[in-house]
């Protein structure tokens, strides 16, 4: 039961993640479409004017508060508060996002604004969480031997060495492969000698 | 029973906002089924999202709709990255269908048959072709060399990191059609690139420029037989480039042989942007939208071109509606 809670988890923060990281290009996509000349060109030369790096944040900002809010079903107003829940869902809050562009300035891009987002801001750190502290919490110690027996590896792995994180790890690595092979135990160890 | 296919491809210069709004209006239009037929890394896109971020924006916009969707790669797509992206969506939305896995979906009246790839790669690394048989291959300098297991896969991505060997490329037999067309007057062939077709009206009727030498361009190189669209073309030899214009039915002769000769008569793709939109029977005579009809040959979509097509299949019988977003 807590493997299947384990992977249930594991499967909703891969898709959180996923939307997470949708919810971003919409909103860098949405930023360019505001700089977008007349020709279809997105001009960042526009960024250097630093009134429009702080409409491209909030832009940007907007995006985000918007998911935000949609996710958690709320309904608040309050400023701080929904800041707080954009910061708690992607890492970032109208300061850091216009640190980005104010550092950046015309030479922003998407890959470098994700980037800043994953580097610089807890983004990448809570994604990290959603997917992989957060469902290894629904493990114990006491689900080390069902893990083994469910990676079918109970002549190769001895379950009173396996901790959450190495339950984690075998789980991880059967879900992805289909198996477990000799080669992934060698030098672990939890592994059987 | 009716069913209703919305059909999208050829993402080259879209902008993403346009991704979400082409998909809602072939729901809103009654899409039971999305088919994504190639060309889906928007490599040219304005906002410069690179490739297979674009490709994830796409695919996340579709599994957001809760249609099934079949995903096919066509004349631009890199093989790692893309078979990373569709990887992971297909295993997290259980409405992302990787054709390469199921190139045949059987239904009650109809079978989808899909044929992956280009014969016109631009920079993107799935062929379709009759030089080799269909399979995954390790390019190398002394050629290609197939890959059949796991291990030999791993190998040859270690040696790709080492830049030991150069890419690899999913190559697909057009012959194959032989093995997978089951049922050839149930099937419905979808490509991204059109078969040989007749007349100046056709789904593979074809604007463009050629380089009738090499040149310089921009300090890089361009080899003789390079390929300009129409637009670029006619600004290049307004600067004195050596390019000839062409217009000339440019679909693939072997893929059209192939159909008739399994007795195929229903086939959807792209490739072909100007002539998206277009729809004709097998002597190229036009077919009007809303009929049913036993032949089809449909280049339904262009991204490019706000173009989306939807496909209606009924007793084996097809009929197509042309959407602008």
């Amino acid at each position: 039961m807590a493997i299947n809670d384990y992977v249930s988890a594991q499967e909703k923060g891969a898709k959180l993640n996923d939307t997470l990281i949708h919810k971003v290009m919409e909103a860098y996509v949405t930023v360019g479409n505001s700089l977008m000349t007349a020709d279809g060109i997105v001009d960042t030369e526009k960024l250097k004017n630093k009134d429009t790096r702080q409409t491209a944040s909030s832009v940007l900002y907007k995006i985000l508060q918007s998911f935000t809010l949609e996710h958690f079903g709320a309904s608040t107003t309050d400023a701080d508060r929904i800041e707080t829940l954009v910061f708690g869902l992607f890492g970032m809050n109208q300061q850091s996002i216009r640190k980005y562009f104010d550092d950046n300035e015309d030479k922003s891009d998407f890959n470098g604004f994700f980037t800043y987002a994953q580097r610089q801001t807890p983004f990448g750190y809570f994604m990290n969480q959603n997917t992989t502290e957060r469902p290894k919490s629904k493990l114990s110690i006491d689900d080390a031997v069902e893990v083994v027996k469910q990676t079918h590896t109970e002549s190769r792995v001895d379950s009173n060495k396996l901790d959450i994180n190495h339950m984690a790890e075998l789980l991880n690595k059967f879900k992805d492969d289909g198996m477990i092979v000799d080669s992934f135990l060698k030098g672990k160890d939890y592994a059987i000698k | 029973m009716e069913t209703l296919y919305g059909i999208l491809s050829d993402f080259h210069r879209t902008n993403p906002t346009t991704i979400n709004l082409a998909m809602q209006k072939l729901v809103q239009a009654g899409a039971q089924k999305l088919i994504l037929n190639g060309d889906l890394t928007g490599e040219q896109n304005a906002h410069h999202i690179p490739a297979p971020y674009y490709l994830d924006y796409v695919l996340k916009a579709a599994a957001d709709t809760n249609l099934e969707t079949y995903v096919q790669f066509g004349s631009h797509e890199e093989f790692f990255s893309s078979e990373e992206v569709i990887k992971k969506k297909s295993s997290l939305y259980g409405n992302i269908i990787n054709i390469s896995t199921q190139q045949n979906i059987i239904q009650a009246d109809h079978n989808l048959l899909f044929l992956p790839g280009s014969d016109v790669n631009s920079h993107g690394e799935y062929t379709l072709g009759t030089a080799l048989p269909s399979g995954i291959y390790l390019i190398t300098e002394d050629g290609p060399v197939q890959i059949t297991n796991q291990n030999q896969y791993t190998r040859c991505v270690q040696l790709i990191q080492e830049k030991k060997a150069k890419s690899i490329v999913h190559y697909e037999n057009t012959n194959d059609l032989t093995k997978h067309a089951k049922d050839p007057q149930k099937t419905i062939l979808i490509c991204h690139i059109p078969p040989l077709s007749i007349g100046f009206n056709a789904i593979d009727r074809a604007q463009f420029g050629l380089a009738t030498e090499p040149f310089m361009l921009d300090k890089r190189p361009v080899e003789k037989d390079s390929i300009f669209p129409y637009p670029i073309a006619k600004d290049l030899i307004s600067y004195g480039a050596p390019i000839a214009m062409q217009d000339k039915n440019v679909g693939n002769l072997e893929l059209a042989q192939v159909m008739h000769t399994l007795g195929i008569t229903k086939s959807i793709c792209g490739h072909i942007h100007e002539a998206s939109h277009r729809a004709h029977d097998l002597t190229g005579t036009h077919l009007p939208e809303h009929t049913y009809s036993q032949t089809l040959l449909y280049n339904a979509s262009c991204m490019d071109k706000n173009r989306v097509g939807l496909l209606y299949v009924k007793d084996n019988q097809v009929a197509y509606k042309n959407i602008l977003i």
